[in-house]
C-alpha cells in the first residue's frame, strides 16, 4: 500500500529493532524531482565542489561560525551544521509511451548538538541566517548544563573521489531520455516473443552536501544516484508472469552503456522465462549455495546491521560481545567499503565529514570492526570508520552500510554441489530484514534452483529464507573465488531513514537454512 | 505563518500563464517535535518545521509532477517555468487529466475533529516527562530481564491548501501524536525486543501509558527461550497487529497500477469469491478522529465509504483516474482511508484456548510475494499454541501459502481491533498453512 502525504501517522509502530532492504522501492504515485532545461540548476563549480553553498545561497563561513556557536551555546561535545540541496528526476515508460516524469527538488539544512551520547537536533528549510539560528537554539536545548563546548578553526576535507562530481543531472536532456527508454522497450520485446508488457523507468538524484563541524572540519561533496528500473510480463499459453529488475550506480547517464543495460534486459527476459516452470521447494532446513553477486544481500542482514556500533554501545545487539572474537571459518571475509568506484554505496565523505574509507569487519573468520559513526566512535575509543550517514537534512546520522561484500575464497561451483542431495541454489533477491537482538534474518529469493544430487534442477520462485546471524556465519562453509560487486538498485532503511547501499559476494555455500516451502 | 492559500493561489496562476491547461497545486506546511528517552534522560530531541509544493502539469496532453521545498518566490516561478518546459518533451498521453468536477461535490460537511490545539500545546517538558513516566512504568516490570528501555513521544502538525484549475479547493489542518515504549531482554545473550504504541489525533484519546508499556512487556515476554517447531501445516492466530500487515501486503495488487501493468491477482476478479464469509473490508474515509480520514482524496475527489471485500466477494479496485481511464472503469480512488474489517464476537484469548494445534502469531519478518500470482512466504515470530495453551516461543520459522485461496480459511475474526491504528483489522484464525522450520 502507498502512503500519502496525509498518512504521516505511522500506521502501526516500526517492528522493534527491525530494519530492512528493498530493491527497486518503486513509488506508485508520481513520484517528485527537478526538472531545469533553461537556466542550470548547479552554478559553476569551484575545486572538489567546494563554496557551492556560499556561491547559490550566501552561505558564508561567518554565518556557519555564528550558526555553530549558537548550537554550543549551552554546552555539548560538538556540534555540526549539515546543508543538503538534491534535484531528483524520474522518467517512467508504460504502455509504450513515455508519458509519466517528475522532479523534486529539497534544500535544507540540519543543526545537531551532541552531548556524549545524547543528541539535539533542528533543521530548517530556509538558509537565512535567523532561521538557521532558531534551529541552532532549539538543537542546543539538549545540552542544558553540559560543558561549554569548542569552537575549532575549520579546515576543508581532502578526500578521493569515487564518482564523478560533473553528472549534471539538472541539465540531462529529456528527449534523449524519452528516445533511451524507447529503445530499451523495443529491445526487450525483440528479445523474446513472449513479452507482452515492458514497464521501463530511470531515476537520477543529485545531491550536494556540505558538512561544518565544531572540531575542526568542512566538506562539500556531490553524489550522482541513478538507477535504472525494468519489468517485463510474459504470456505462454493463457499464462502469465512477470519479473523485474534493476541496474544502479554512482555516475553520470553516460554509465548507461549498451552493455549494461543489455544484461539487464538479458537478465530479466531470461528471469521471467524460468517462471514458468518454477516450483517452489519443500520447505525445512537445506543447504543453500548463494550465487555471486547480490546474495551480499545475506551479509548486510545476517551481519551488517548487527554489528552497527549504535545497537552494541546499547548492547542490544547480538554482536554485542563478539568483537575479536571467531565468528566465522578462516576462509570469510567481510568488508564494508565506501571505496567501490561509481558503486551505489561510495563515498567521499560520510554525512558527518569522515573521509570515505573500507573497513575490514570480519578478518579470516574474527570480528574486528563495527561500524561507527562520531557518537559510537567516542563511545568506543576509536575512530570514526565512515559510516555516519543519513536520508536527508531532516534526519540525524545513524552507523550505516555502505557497500558490503565477501572477499574471494577458493572453492569452486563443483566442489560445493558435490554430495547435496536436496537444497537450494539462490540468484536474484528482493528484500531482506534482520531482528538485531536475536539475530533473525531473512531474505527473499526470486529466482534459483533446486539442487538435487549435485546437481541444479528445476527453477525455484518466490521463497523466503530465515536463518541466525552467528549461526549462518559459522555455517558459511565453502567460499568461491568468483567476487562479484552487485549493481542491484538496494535501499536500506533504519530508523525511519533510507539509504543507497551496494552489495557483492563470491558464491558460499551455507551448510544449512531455514527455506519457506510446502 | 505561511500564506498557504495565497502561495497556491499565485502558483496555479503561473502555471496557467506559462502555457499549461490545466494543473492540481498542492502546499502542505509541518510542524514536529519529538522526544526520544534513554537510561534517565533525553536520547534525542528533534524539533523541525517542513514545506512542501507539489504541482502536477498538464501541457499539451502531456503530463508531469513536480515538487520542491524551496519556496523563496523566484524559486517557485523558475520551478514552475522549468516544469512546463519539461513536460512539453514528454510524450503525449490521452488518459491524464484532472478529476471530473463532479466527483469534487458531495464531499462531507462533518466535522472529522483531525485537528486538536491540545498537540500544539504540548512543550518539550510535556514529552519529556511523558518518556520518563512510561520508562518508570517499564522499570517495574521486575521479573523481565531487562536489557533496555526507550520511550519515545512525537507530536506535529499539518496544514494543506490545494487547489486544481477545474474548481477544487481543499484546505486541512491537523494534529497528530505517538507514544511509544520498547523494551530488550536479555535471554542468554539474544537480545530479544518488542514495543507497544498508540498514535492519535487527540491527545484526550490516548490510553493510559500503563497500556502501552503493558504491551511491549506482553510481547518481549513472549519472545523469551524461542525454538525452531518441524514443519507441518498449522493453525495461526494472527495478533491484529499481524492481521494488519498481512491484509496490507494482500491488497497491494488492488492498485491501478498494478491492474495497468498487468501484475495483480485481482485483475478480472470483480465479484469473484476470494475469501470465507469473513473477509469484509470496508474502507470508512469519515470515522471521527481517525487517523487515515479524510473528506476528500490526492485527486480532489470527495471521499466516501466503500465496500472493497464483501463476506469474500472482491467488490472494488483502487482506481486514480489515470488507471481507471486506461482501464475504461470508473475511478473510485487511488488509496485507502481507514480500513475496516467488521469485528467478531469472541476475544484473542478465547480464540487461541480453541486451538489445538496452532502458532500465535506476534510478528513477521520479512518475506514477500508475487504480484501476480499470490505466492507469498514470510517469516514469523509467535508461540506455539497445544491444546488451547501458548507454550514454546518461536522463531526462525516461515509460513507460505497463495493469497488467492488462504483467505478462504479465514475461520475466526476477533473483536479487538486497534483504535490506534488506520488498518482497524481485529486478530484472525486462519487453519491449515504451512509453516516451515526444521
Amino acid at each position: 500500500m502507498t502512503w500519502t502525504r496525509r498518512d504521516f501517522m505511522v500506521t502501526s509502530a516500526l517492528a522493534a529493532g527491525a530494519v530492512s532492504l528493498v530493491g527497486c522501492a518503486s513509488s506508485k504515485k508520481e513520484e517528485v524531482a527537478v526538472p531545469l532545461q533553461q537556466e542550470p540548476f548547479v552554478q559553476p563549480i569551484l575545486a572538489d565542489c567546494r563554496g557551492y553553498f556560499e556561491a547559490k545561497f550566501g552561505v558564508t563561513t561567518e554565518t556557519i561560525d555564528r550558526v555553530l556557536r549558537e548550537a554550543l551555546s549551552s554546552g555539548g561535545h560538538w556540534g555540526e551544521l549539515f546543508f543538503e540541496h538534491t534535484f531528483s528526476l524520474a522518467l517512467v515508460l508504460r504502455d509504450g509511451i513515455v508519458s509519466t516524469a517528475s522532479t523534486g527538488t529539497g534544500l535544507g539544512m540540519g543543526v545537531r548538538t551532541v552531548v556524549d551520547d545524547q543528541v539535539g537536533y533542528a533543521y530548517t528549510e530556509s538558509l537565512l541566517p535567523e532561521d538557521m539560528l532558531r534551529a541552532a537554539q532549539a538543537s542546543a536545548a539538549i545540552a542544558q548544563g553540559a560543558d561549554v563546548g569548542v569552537l575549532m578553526a575549520r579546515k576543508w576535507l581532502d578526500f578521493k573521489r569515487f564518482y564523478t562530481d560533473s553528472a549534471d543531472f539538472a541539465n540531462l536532456d529529456v528527449a534523449i531520455l524519452v528516445a533511451f527508454l524507447r529503445d530499451i522497450e523495443a529491445r526487450t520485446r525483440a528479445k523474446d516473443p513472449l513479452v507482452t508488457k515492458v514497464e521501463a523507468s530511470v531515476s537520477f538524484v543529485e545531491r550536494r552536501i556540505m558538512v561544518n563541524t565544531s572540531d575542526g572540519v568542512t566538506a562539500e561533496d556531490v553524489q550522482p544516484y541513478l538507477m535504472l528500473r525494468l519489468s517485463v510480463v510474459m504470456e505462454k499459453d493463457g499464462e502469465t508472469q512477470t519479473n523485474s529488475t534493476s541496474v544502479a550506480g554512482m555516475a553520470g547517464f553516460d554509465f548507461f552503456t549498451r552493455e549494461r543495460v543489455e544484461m539487464a534486459i538479458d537478465e530479466v527476459v531470461r528471469n521471467t522465462r524460468l517462471l514458468f516452470d518454477a516450483v517452489k521447494p519443500r520447505g525445512g532446513e537445506w543447504p543453500v549455495i548463494l550465487a555471486a553477486g547480490a546474495s551480499g544481500i545475506l551479509l548486510h542482514e545476517a551481519i551488517g546491521h548487527g554489528i552497527e556500533a549504535d545497537f552494541n554501545r546499547k548492547n542490544i545487539s547480538i554482536f554485542a560481545d563478539k568483537l575479536n572474537k571467531r565468528v566465522a571459518e578462516d576462509e570469510v571475509t567481510i568488508v564494508d567499503d565506501a571505496t567501490i568506484e561509481m558503486n551505489r554505496g561510495a563515498l567521499n565523505v560520510d554525512d558527518e565529514g569522515i573521509v570515505g574509507q573500507r573497513t575490514v569487519l570480519v578478518e579470516k573468520g574474527v570480528l574486528r570492526s563495527y561500524l561507527h559513526d562520531k557518537i559510537s566512535a567516542r563511545h568506543y575509543g576509536v575512530d570514526p570508520t565512515g559510516n555516519g550517514r543519513r536520508e536527508s537534512y531532516k534526519h540525524s546520522p545513524q552507523p550505516r552500510m555502505r557497500t558490503t561484500y565477501m572477499e574471494n575464497g577458493s572453492s569452486s561451483l563443483e566442489e560445493m554441489l558435490h554430495g547435496i542431495q536436496y537444497g537450494l541454489y539462490c540468484e536474484r533477491f528482493t528484500n531482506g530484514q534482520v531482528l538485531i537482538g536475536p539475530g533473525d534474518y531473512t531474505f527473499y529469493v526470486k529466482n534459483g534452483f533446486l539442487i538435487e544430487d549435485g546437481k541444479l534442477t528445476a527453477p525455484i520462485k518466490d521463497v523466503n529464507l530465515i536463518g541466525n546471524g552467528p549461526d549462518t556465519l559459522a555455517k558459511m562453509v565453502k567460499v568461491g573465488a568468483d567476487l562479484e560487486i552487485s549493481t542491484w538498485g538496494g535501499t536500506c532503511g533504519k530508523g525511519g531513514q533510507g539509504v543507497p547501499v551496494g552489495l557483492g559476494m563470491p558464491s558460499v555455500l551455507v551448510s544449512s537454512l531455514t527455506v519457506g516451502g510446502i | 505563518m505561511t500564506n498557504l492559500r495565497q502561495i497556491v493561489t499565485d502558483t496555479i496562476a503561473l502555471c496557467k500563464a506559462n502555457g499549461a491547461q490545466d494543473a492540481f497545486v498542492s502546499l502542505g506546511q509541518s510542524h514536529s517535535m519529538s522526544v526520544s528517552w534513554r537510561k534517565g534522560r533525553i536520547e534525542k530531541l528533534q524539533s523541525a518545521g517542513a514545506s512542501a509544493l507539489h504541482v502536477q502539469l498538464f501541457v499539451d496532453g502531456r503530463f508531469s509532477a513536480h515538487s520542491t521545498s524551496d519556496l523563496r518566490s523566484d524559486s517557485i516561478s523558475r520551478f514552475v517555468e522549468r516544469g512546463i518546459a519539461m513536460t512539453r518533451l514528454l510524450e503525449p498521453d490521452p488518459f491524464r487529466g484532472l478529476a471530473d468536477p463532479a466527483r469534487y461535490e458531495g464531499r462531507t460537511t462533518q466535522d472529522l475533529e483531525l485537528f486538536d490545539s491540545a498537540v500544539n500545546a504540548l512543550t518539550p517538558a510535556d514529552l519529556v516527562s511523558q518518556c520518563q513516566a512510561i520508562e518508570a512504568l517499564a522499570q517495574e516490570k521486575s521479573d523481565l530481564p531487562i536489557e533496555d528501555i526507550t520511550s519515545s513521544y512525537g507530536a506535529g502538525m499539518r496544514r494543506y491548501f490545494e487547489m486544481s484549475t477545474n474548481g477544487f479547493e481543499g484546505e486541512m489542518v491537523t494534529t497528530s501524536a505517538n507514544k511509544s515504549c520498547s523494551i530488550v531482554l536479555n535471554d542468554d545473550g539474544k537480545k530479544p525486543s518488542d514495543y507497544g504504541s498508540a498514535a492519535v489525533r487527540h491527545v484526550s484519546d490516548f490510553p493510559e501509558i500503563g497500556t502501552i508499556v503493558d504491551e511491549a512487556a506482553a510481547f518481549a515476554r513472549l519472545r523469551l527461550g524461542q525454538k525452531k517447531l518441524p514443519s507441518r501445516p498449522r493453525t495461526l492466530i494472527l495478533d491484529r497487529r499481524v492481521a494488519r500487515q498481512l491484509v496490507s501486503s494482500f491488497l497491494s495488487p488492488l492498485s491501478g497500477y498494478d491492474l495497468v501493468a498487468k501484475r495483480s491477482y485481482f485483475e478480472g476478479k470483480i465479484g469473484a469469491n476470494l475469501g470465507s464469509g469473513l473477509l469484509t473490508l470496508v474502507d470508512m474515509p469519515h470515522l471521527v478522529r481517525g487517523l487515515g480520514s479524510s473528506p476528500y482524496d490526492d485527486e480532489g475527489m470527495a471521499t466516501r465509504d466503500a465496500t472493497i471485500f464483501d463476506k469474500g466477494v472482491l467488490k472494488q479496485y483502487l482506481l486514480d483516474n489515470y488507471c481507471a481511464r486506461k482501464l475504461d472503469l470508473e475511478a473510485t480512488s487511488g488509496s485507502l482511508n481507514n480500513l475496516v474489517m467488521p469485528k467478531g464476537e469472541r476475544s484473542l484469548a478465547a480464540m487461541i484456548a480453541d486451538v489445538k494445534d496452532g502458532i500465535y502469531v506476534i510478528g513477521l519478518l520479512g518475506g514477500n510475494k508475487d504480484n501476480l500470482r499470490g505466492d507469498f512466504s514470510h517469516g514469523i515470530v509467535g508461540v506455539a499454541i497445544e491444546n488451547g495453551e501458548l507454550t514454546t516461543p518461536i522463531s526462525e520459522m516461515n509460513i507460505d501459502g497463495n493469497f488467492t485461496n488462504l483467505w478462504q480459511r479465514l475461520v475466526e475474526v476477533g473483536n479487538d481491533p486497534s483504535p490506534y491504528a488506520n488498518y482497524l483489522i481485529p486478530s484472525l484464525r486462519i487453519d491449515d498453512v504451512s509453516v516451515s522450520g526444521t
